[in-house]
């Protein structure tokens, strides 16, 4: 790879969006397969936590020093995951919600999305984050067979995934996510084909299916090592991707990335923001930053644990664990690797206009590699995925 | 120049572990040579050697030995190398001796290392001393031990009990091999120098060390020298004694034994077992029994990209200080461009192999190892074939000969049939079937060395619950109806998986050949056919299904630096892989596919 440029344009200005992302990082019981920053018994450092978070939304203690936030730039979507943010109390989502517009500008139309576990909401309280200005829901439904919820260690059961995906309509949430997993030891094409159609009854703006991975450290993974379970053969979990492909597709809904399926309109400009390469700030225990300096861009992570997170920031102090830089070469290779996962592929115009340099001229020889393997089409304007399931085969090229 | 009278040159003949490098540390300590606190066995030099509990090179040591009463004697221990891979070296050591320690371990008794050397030493016509170690041991059973070797010599010679851990019965062991193994005979009438050559060592900085011993004649130091084998001359710089040090000496005669340094920078213009002379007035003829290293085992060295020349010098170098290791430019369509090394046996290879990797630091891809075959064309033209790559077309091809050895198994009795159905399975002619006592059993078999070099060893030791003990050595060429097994990879013939396989084998070969490969080598992006084959016809066929899925899940609340990392290591990995045409393999598919058979 070859590149010529020296400055690199801020990818706000590009790409006119910047996401703010909030990390609650609280659970009821951690899920066999989760390797997420999440604590389950934590509940006495709630409120604690939750005022360090309007702190440090306030101040912008998660940036990394070098970061260029001297100006704040308008925030498009804002993103309030975890753990479980549906499992503290609404009034801590009402203040968070209150305090960011005194901090950061809000774009008028921002995305404003929370994720909830079926088993934390009711009415009252999806209505309090849709009067508090939140406007996405997220749900982790991940199964609708109650066996297989039980094997991912999921607490909630398929009724209480569809009563919620009811209510938050209900109370008028017109963007709502289910997200689904599958390649579940035990999963057949029935009980694939049950979940994603009862999910489809509820008629969700968005959902997600994203396969089982076995993370080092989760239970799921030392079951694994131990012969206790028993993963799904690549080509039956290819299969369920398909199904997911086809069933979705004819509800209406497109798939704009590899796990992600929207009705026209619907996608999330947030999760878009992590494929384009975008600018966000993470605040939170173990978030994750991305933000333009004054040479590039630098991409940070804020210290994991909560309680070190709470400490940092009430004695005014940055919770930042580490960071790297992002040279022009990274910028490049990460354009391709995150933006050939979008269904639109990457074209040569975006190319040009974060990394300064066109694609042919940058990547040609990997382009026309991966071309000729069968895994991309290339015209010279724009690349696309060919076969997404095979995505890391092609993002090897580039990385 | 000592007395021939006061000489007694002496080797060891015992299995490996027996306990062989142990006692002559005592015997060292015994007769003041070493001081007690050395490093233990100290004859074994080379780390590889300590490593592996084995003596690689023959070494000489030599000690005085001072009887209660009359004169000392100088006595030569020469250590001989102790697996079945260099019992060529053996039995040149052999011939520079008089008399053998035969060393039995008395928890473990008479093992097939034992009883091959053991024919060896009778049949060079030497004095045998018969010795049981290990009497210290819990577990020893020294009168069955005794019983063995009595059966073994057919005759109640005397037994000496020693253990060489605590030096007991040593000093016994000295006075009996100053009486009951007889001097050096020297022909007085004979005055040209024959010295035979036992064993040839590459010192970096002195050049090639000759060890020898004096049958006829004398060497004074500075004279020129002929080696009678190659026709080399060349001057002498030292002569000298290892007593165990080198330590330099006027000169040797008849009996004695002693190094000689020379010009000679290639321990391949001194061979062991060649005959050295004086170029002023040679000998009319030499020592008998010199003979060309034979290379047994054959396989394929393939360095890593840019690393050809740098192999080519390793083995040079490795080459300088082992004469029996040989080498050849080759070329594979699979893997470009390598030597093809032949080795005494498995054991050379292995450690040949190693220490190209230890000492120069290369990464190789070797090859499977192959057996010599002869091959007599159609027109009558004969050649000897060590790649499966260079066998002729099956039309022009009047008769293929493979090498058989002579092997020689001692196992429980229990596990009899056990080994004859290995050894039947593996194409054995039985020769002999012995009891050397009602618990244990000496077979004797002729065996395809092509059927030896794969996994018999570990079949054997697997089947008789590592009991039974085994040692071969080279016999004949015989008639074999023998075809090349070739493999396609995506319709690519790949020469490095070619092997040279029994027509009766060759079906079940081929099934498991394609099988394994379907299992080592990883799914790519199409389907990959995999196919053995006897010339045209295809016998085996398996496919590895393209793969479908690989894309790893979210980059959750944008953690992409985790996604990077992960990426930079599959690229790490990727980038190891050898390419079979359009088709990605890991380098060591090589040699893991060809440990197939019984797998």
């Amino acid at each position: 790879m070859t590149t010529t440029v020296a400055t690199l344009p801020k990818p706000r200005d590009v790409l006119g969006t910047f996401g703010l992302y909030v990390h609650i990082p609280f659970c009821a019981h951690r899920c066999w397969y989760c390797d997420f920053n999440a604590y389950a018994g934590l509940d006495e450092l709630v409120d604690a936590y939750m005022d360090a978070l309007v702190l440090d939304a306030a101040r912008g203690l998660s940036a990394p020093s070098g970061a260029d936030l001297d100006e704040r730039p308008v925030v498009t979507s804002v993103f309030i995951g975890g753990g479980t943010p549906s499992l503290v109390d609404a009034r801590h989502i009402e203040g968070l919600m209150d305090a960011i517009p005194g901090s950061w500008p809000v774009a008028p139309g921002a995305e404003v999305t929370i994720e909830c576990n079926p088993e934390s909401v009711d009415a009252g309280k999806l209505e309090r984050y849709l009067h508090a200005g939140v406007n996405r829901v997220s749900f982790g439904v991940q199964s609708l067979n109650d066996e297989l919820l039980k094997r991912l260690g999921r607490t909630h059961d398929a009724a209480t995934a569809l009563d919620a995906l009811q209510t938050a309509k209900t109370a008028g949430f017109t963007e709502v996510n289910a997200d689904l997993i599958f390649g579940v030891p035990g999963e057949s094409e029935a009980t694939w084909r049950a979940s994603l159609e009862g999910v489809m009854g509820c008629e969700p703006s968005h959902v997600s299916c994203y396969a089982l991975t076995y993370e080092e450290g989760t239970p799921l993974a030392a079951w694994r090592r131990l012969g206790k379970v028993d993963p799904m053969a690549d080509d039956d979990v290819a299969a369920q991707w398909e199904l997911a492909e086809v069933l979705l597709g004819e509800a209406g809904l497109h798939r704009y990335e590899i796990s992600n399926w929207a009705r026209p309109g619907s996608a999330c400009r947030h999760n878009d923001l992590y494929w384009t390469c975008g600018e966000y700030i993470g605040i939170g225990a173990g978030a994750h930053s991305h933000l333009a300096t004054d040479d590039a861009s630098i991409r940070s992570w804020v210290v994991k644990s909560p309680e070190r997170y709470v400490r940092y920031v009430n004695d005014g102090n940055r919770p930042v664990a580490g960071s790297e830089a992002v040279d022009v070469r990274t910028r490049a290779s990460e354009t391709m690797v995150l933006g050939l996962r979008r269904t639109q592929g990457v074209t040569d115009e975006q190319f040009r206009d974060v990394v300064g340099a066109g694609l042919d001229e940058v990547f040609g020889a990997e382009l026309a590699r991966a071309r000729d393997r069968g895994l991309v089409s290339w015209d010279g304007t724009s690349v696309r995925l060919l076969r997404p399931l095979l995505g890391d085969e092609a993002a090897l090229l580039f990385a | 120049m000592t007395e021939p009278t006061q000489i007694r040159n002496i080797c060891t003949v015992a299995h490996i572990d027996h306990g062989k490098s142990t006692l002559a540390d005592r015997m060292l300590e015994l007769t003041g040579v070493l001081l007690p606190g050395h490093a233990a066995q100290y004859l074994d030099r080379m780390d590889l050697e300590r490593e592996r509990g084995i003596t690689i090179k023959a070494a000489a040591v030599r000690m005085m030995h001072r009887p209660q009463t009359g004169d000392p004697y100088v006595i030569n221990l020469i250590d001989t190398p102790g697996h079945v891979d260099f019992s060529y070296e053996v039995s040149r050591a052999l011939t520079a001796c008089e008399g053998a320690i035969l060393l039995v371990d008395a928890t473990q008794g008479v093992e097939a290392q034992t009883v091959a050397n053991l024919y060896h030493a009778i049949e060079a016509g030497l004095d045998i001393l018969p010795v049981i170690n290990k009497i210290d041991l819990p577990a020893a059973d020294p009168d069955r031990t005794e019983g063995e070797i009595h059966h073994l010599l057919g005759g109640a010679d005397e037994i000496i009990r020693v253990s060489a851990k605590t030096g007991e019965g040593v000093p016994e062991l000295m006075d009996a091999i100053v009486a009951r193994v007889r001097p050096p005979t020297v022909k007085a009438d004979d005055p040209h120098l024959r010295a035979l050559v036992f064993d040839s060592v590459f010192d970096p900085y002195r050049g090639v060390i000759t060890y020898v011993r004096v049958t006829s004649g004398e060497v004074h130091g500075r004279a020129q020298i002929r080696l009678m084998g190659t026709g080399h001359e060349t001057s002498i710089t030292e002569i000298g004694v290892l007593a165990p040090d080198a330590k330099a000496v006027e000169s040797l005669g008849p009996g004695e034994v002693g190094y000689l340094i020379t010009g000679i920078k290639d321990v391949r213009q001194a061979r062991v077992g060649d005959t050295i002379t004086l170029a002023a007035a040679p000998a009319p003829d030499p020592v008998p029994g010199f003979r060309e290293p034979r290379p047994m085992v054959w396989t394929g060295l393939y360095p890593e990209e840019g690393q050809y020349e740098d192999l080519r010098d390793a083995l040079d170098k490795l080459g300088l200080n082992d004469a029996a290791f040989v080498y050849e430019p080759e070329t594979s369509k699979a893997l470009g461009f390598g030597f093809r090394c032949g080795f005494l046996g498995l054991l050379h290879m292995e450690i040949a192999t190693e220490r190209l990797h230890r000492e120069f630091g290369l990464e190789l891809v070797i090859t499977a190892p192959t057996v010599a075959y002869g091959v007599k064309l159609t027109d009558g033209e004969e050649s000897r074939v060590h790649s499966p790559a260079d066998l002729p077309d099956a039309g022009r091809i009047a008769e293929i000969t493979e090498p058989f050895v002579s092997a020689l198994v001692i196992t429980p009795a229990t596990y009899v049939g056990a080994v004859m159905e290995l050894c039947r399975d593996k194409r054995g002619e039985q020769t002999k079937l012995e009891y050397l006592s009602p618990e244990r059993v000496e077979l004797s078999y002729s065996l395809p060395l092509g059927e030896i070099i794969f996994d018999f060893f570990d079949q054997l030791k697997s089947r008789t619950r590592g009991y039974a003990s085994l040692d071969y050595e080279p016999s004949e060429y015989r008639p074999a109806d023998m075809v090349r097994v070739d493999v396609l990879v995506h319709s690519q013939p790949v020469d490095a998986f070619s092997s040279i396989v029994h027509r009766d084998r060759s079906y079940v070969w081929g099934r498991a050949m394609a099988q394994r490969l379907k299992d080592l080598i990883p799914r790519q992006l199409f389907d990959v056919a995999i196919q053995a084959a006897i010339g045209s016809k295809i016998i085996a066929r398996e496919t590895v299904k393209a793969k479908r899925k690989d894309v790893t899940a979210k980059c959750y609340g944008g953690d992409v630096t985790r996604k990077r990392k992960l990426l930079e290591r599959q690229k790490k990995g990727k980038a190891k892989m050898r390419q079979l045409g359009e088709v990605e393999v890991p380098p060591d598919v090589f040699i893991r596919a060809l440990r197939v058979e019984e797998r």
